[in-house]
């Protein structure tokens, strides 16, 4: 009898130890999350959620715009899925505002599935966006922000740099530094004015212009602000003016950039003034919007990729997806940004087999940073340790032709500059 | 039918579980359906009170945000007239603790939201929430953003706008003495005093454009105190300063409070949404009790009625199946009872009762085969007795008949002839009417048995007897008297005819061939009555001429003495 217990007590525990263990086989799962940062599970049916910041709406719209359509031609070209699973954008507008950057992230960083976020357009989001994207774990890639205070200056850690954050629009430290040396070197000028809007973007850049200038000996007659949203240039204009500034460069995203430059077509004393503005105004509506007031005026910006096969086929789907040539070129940088995330993702995402997948979030992060030789439109591309994946090259620009757009301008370049 | 079969076939027990079991399985149903509709009101309730304290939090925690703003925005009106410290103690610290409120009103609901079922409506508005929460935190992280900004600006005594003021006063002071100097310091101050008004950058640059041509101007003319100038520069050091501070704060306190706007504006639509969810969801929980109490007492309704109805059909199967039955039982014993043997009781199945009334009809055919068969045989036995006693009338009728007859001859015997005799004697004696009697012996018979046996002398005996049967006449009684002698009683006849018909019959015997024997002859003796005093003595008469007549040699015939004295002769 005491035999038979023993029996009995030996089957229900190999039973009990039969089913744990068959309980606890992953079933085609993938294995539990150990990333120290959390892991986004993607189930066999479900899609990729990406995050989208960018500014759709204002004057800057159309570089949202173009950066969004940059990431659903790479999303085309890898047949509308990652993983093999559909993805989902979850898009937010910034406005381009700080405030909106991180209004905006906040909202993303709110749906824990949600893989990494694609922007933003505008740097002072991406200051503000980047801080909650980086305390929530996720990713982020732009193909637009430019300032340098988001990845590094000088080759060190900028102020907003945040872990997890990277891009494939040029830091842009060495992009005023490029405008006073043009201004300096093939100008002449000795003089400038330099006004920004507070924004971390314009802000960089027209301290990169005035130490650029002041180190080739030039002086700062002004570094003057103007706030988003102003309209009336005038009194900044005047003490430009005042400062017997030679050259005014104001890296302005519209409409301020254009109220500024039809404010000083509209004052004789500022007739004399050389006008440069950034690659934040290489842009149709701009062009469109000031017509013949831009015409003269300097602009410094990224340059674009060169001409190749792959920019070709590029522009033919950017053209039958959407039936119009290209606003900028920027929307290259945001196909490259996407690309680089997605092959990220491929190399992170730990597949079951039955469709599942998780993707760590520190793994991410590592496999972005990782990039090496990235098959980019303009050429090869790897991320350094600060989020810079583009190689520096600025091109100094200058408007002969407002009636030839973009592509005009684009095709007028005065002034190459290439750091590296 | 087969339902029906199957039901007639249960035993009385089996039925009895079975109606039990249909009322238990109604009175289940009406209980489970009272369970469930008591828990899903139960977790009706549960919804609409944890949805109405989410919809409560989300409501508090929006007028609470609306508070927070309301009371920057006094803040902001109010500080310029009230002070900038009664206006902070006023509206700033009550609105920062209505953002700490919030902060916490977040958390609540955050665990509000996350104790509710995965199903709810609200719980799947996660994202919301979260979003809702960080908003909530970032609203307050603006709030004190923006106070630590407004400090900045407003502080009394070290405050962007104290030292703004200030340094306009120096200059003023300064330039007092100086009427072109002073007056463009006035247009300075008349601008910085609308920029407070509308917080315009380019008010405030238009400002410090009028001071820089106020700062040229000092630089320009050399009539003024170096002292003065010195100190104007360092007043207009500190504008620059304070101003260019001034406007970067303001612009941090415009992005604020475009971020408040932003949040509201992401906010607002989150909060109406969660109200709107729990208002859906405590109306969804409202129509669930309604439902579930409609659908509980529809079911309870239902189960008393088919219950009721059951208890019904139950009573009618159960007296169609038991109570029927007994009652037909009892009908069927009584009548048996009372002899009534035609009764019998017809009840289909297999149950107790059924195999009860089979086994009844059995025991009732038996009897009442008992019963039929005893009065038939009590018929067949009285018929039988009927014909017994007919045969044995017959028999005694022929014991009778053998009684007077003589059974070789068949003729009359002693007995009868006796009887004869005295009828005969007893109607002459009472109406005087005459008769002959004739006594006839065999002659010689005696010989003929020794010669030819006593079957031949039978034979002759028999042969004898057809002749006087045949010979003599339908009145006429004849009879054996014994041995070989023969009486014949001759009613209504004279002596005369009686000894006619002796001597025919004398030749018809003599003239008759016996086989075997030949012929035989016999001696007569005829008397006729004469008042004898007894049959007897007639017989005698006759009896004594018929030996008269052997004696006178046989085969003739002799009549008999008369009692007056006459003879008889041959």
């Amino acid at each position: 009898m005491r035999r038979w217990w023993v029996w009995a007590v030996a089957t229900v525990c190999l039973g009990v130890s039969l089913g744990a263990g068959w309980y606890a086989l992953p079933h085609g799962k993938p294995q539990a999350c150990v990333d120290p940062l959390g892991c986004v599970a993607i189930a066999p049916d479900g899609p990729v959620r990406l995050g989208v910041i960018q500014a759709l709406t204002g004057k800057v719209a159309p570089l949202g715009l173009e950066q969004l359509r940059g990431l659903e031609l790479a999303l085309d070209k890898h047949g509308g899925k990652i993983l093999g699973h559909p993805v989902e954008l979850v898009i937010e507008d910034t406005g381009c505002r700080p405030e909106g950057g991180a209004n905006a992230a906040l909202r993303i960083v709110s749906d824990p599935s949600v893989v990494a976020i694609f922007g933003t357009t505008c740097s002072g989001d991406a200051a503000a966006a980047a801080q909650v994207m980086t305390e929530a774990g996720l990713c982020m890639i732009s193909g637009n922000n430019s300032a340098p205070f988001l990845t590094s200056i000088g080759g060190k850690r900028a102020p907003k740099w945040q872990p997890g954050y990277f891009r494939t629009a040029s830091n842009e430290e060495h992009s005023g530094p490029a405008a006073a040396r043009y201004a300096y070197e093939v100008l002449g000028a000795r003089s400038a004015a330099m006004i920004h809007d507070g924004d971390i973007y314009t802000q960089g850049l027209a301290a990169g212009f005035r130490s650029e200038f002041e180190r080739l000996g030039g002086r700062t007659a002004l570094f003057a602000a103007v706030d988003k949203g102003d309209a009336d240039m005038r009194p900044v204009l005047e003490a430009v003016v005042a400062s017997k500034a030679e050259l005014v460069f104001f890296p302005l995203f519209q409409p301020e950039g254009n109220n500024v430059l039809l404010a000083a077509r509209a004052m004789p004393e500022m007739a004399p003034l050389t006008l440069m503005s950034d690659g934040a105004l290489i842009e149709s509506t701009f062009i469109d919007a000031v017509g013949d007031a831009s015409k003269g005026m300097y602009f410094v910006g990224p340059a674009p990729p060169a001409f190749s096969p792959a920019v070709d086929e590029l522009q033919k789907m950017y053209r039958t997806k959407y039936l119009s040539d290209p606003l900028t070129s920027y929307y290259m940088s945001a196909f490259d940004a996407a690309g680089i995330l997605f092959a990220a993702l491929e190399r992170t995402a730990v597949k079951g087999t039955d469709g599942s997948c998780i993707i760590g979030r520190q793994a991410l992060r590592n496999a972005l940073l990782a990039t090496k030789d990235y098959p980019g439109v303009g050429g090869l591309l790897q991320c350094d340790e600060f989020g810079d994946c583009a190689t520096p090259k600025f091109n100094v620009l200058r408007m002969q032709d407002p009636s030839l757009g973009v592509v005009g301008l684009a095709a007028n370049v005065v002034y190459t500059y290439s750091p590296r | 039918m087969m339902r029906r079969f199957y039901w007639y076939n249960l035993g009385i027990t089996a039925k009895l579980w079975l109606a039990f079991i249909v009322l238990f399985v109604f009175f289940a149903m009406a209980s489970i359906a009272g369970f469930v509709g008591l828990a899903v009101v139960g977790g009706a309730e549960a919804d609409i009170v944890a949805n109405m304290d989410i919809r409560g939090k989300v409501l508090e925690m929006e007028g609470q945000l609306e508070k927070a703003r309301r009371l920057y925005r006094d803040f902001i009106i109010n500080a310029p007239e009230m002070g900038f410290v009664q206006a902070q103690e006023r509206f700033c610290q009550p609105a920062l603790a209505v953002a700490a409120r919030v902060i916490a009103l977040s958390e609540e609901l955050k665990s509000a939201i996350a104790v509710l079922p995965p199903g709810a409506a609200i719980a799947k508005r996660n994202v919301d929430m979260n979003f809702f929460s960080s908003t909530a935190r970032r609203f307050t992280q603006t709030l004190l953003s923006e106070n630590e900004l407004a400090t900045v600006i407003g502080d009394p005594e070290n405050g962007l706008d104290t030292r703004l003021a200030a340094s306009l006063t120096g200059l003023s002071e300064l330039f007092a003495p100086l009427p072109q100097a002073a007056m463009m310091l006035q247009e300075v101050i008349i601008l910085v005093k609308q920029y407070h008004v509308g917080h315009q950058r380019p008010v405030m640059q238009a400002a410090s454009n009028k001071l820089e041509l106020l700062r040229r101007l000092v630089m320009t003319r050399s009539d003024l105190d170096p002292a003065l100038r010195a100190e104007a520069l360092q007043q207009f050091e500190v504008f620059d300063k304070t101003a260019a501070r001034l406007l970067e704060v303001v612009a941090a306190m415009n992005a604020n409070a475009n971020d408040f706007a932003l949040q509201a504006k992401a906010v607002d639509p989150i909060s109406e949404e969660l109200k709107r969810i729990t208002a859906a969801e405590v109306a969804r929980a409202k129509g669930r009790i309604v439902w579930a109490s409609r659908i509980a007492s529809g079911i309870i309704l239902l189960s008393a009625l088919l219950g009721l109805a059951s208890v019904f059909i139950v009573r009618r199967m159960l007296h169609a199946a038991i109570t029927s039955k007994i009652v037909a039982l009892t009908q069927f014993a009584c009548g048996v009872r009372d002899g009534n043997l035609e009764v019998s009781v017809d009840m289909p199945g297999t149950d107790e009762l059924g195999i009860l009334a089979g086994s009844l009809n059995a025991m009732h055919g038996r009897i009442r085969d008992l019963v039929v068969n005893l009065e038939e045989k009590v018929r067949q036995r009285t018929l039988e007795l009927a014909a017994k006693n007919h045969e044995l009338d017959e028999k005694n009728q022929a014991l009778a008949v053998l009684s007077l007859t003589d059974r070789l001859t068949g003729l009359c015997n002693r007995r009868r002839l006796d009887q004869a005799l005295v009828a005969e004697w007893r109607r002459a004696e009472r109406y005087g009417s005459a008769y002959s009697v004739i006594m006839i012996d065999l002659d010689n018979f005696k010989d003929v048995n020794d010669a030819f046996g006593h079957d031949a002398g039978d034979a002759v005996l028999v042969r004898i007897s057809d002749i006087l049967i045949a010979t003599t006449r339908e009145t006429d009684i004849v009879g054996r008297w014994g041995g070989e002698e023969f009486v014949v009683i001759c009613p209504e006849t004279g002596l005369g005819e009686a000894r006619t018909l002796a001597e025919g019959l004398r030749r018809e015997i003599k003239a008759t061939l016996f086989p075997g024997i030949g012929h035989l002859t016999a001696s007569f003796g005829v008397a006729d009555y004469e008042a004898d005093a007894a049959p007897g003595f007639l017989v005698g008469r006759a009896d004594e001429a018929m030996y008269r007549a052997k004696q006178s040699g046989r085969n003739q015939v002799v009549v008999a003495t008369s009692l007056a004295g006459g003879g008889g002769t041959p």
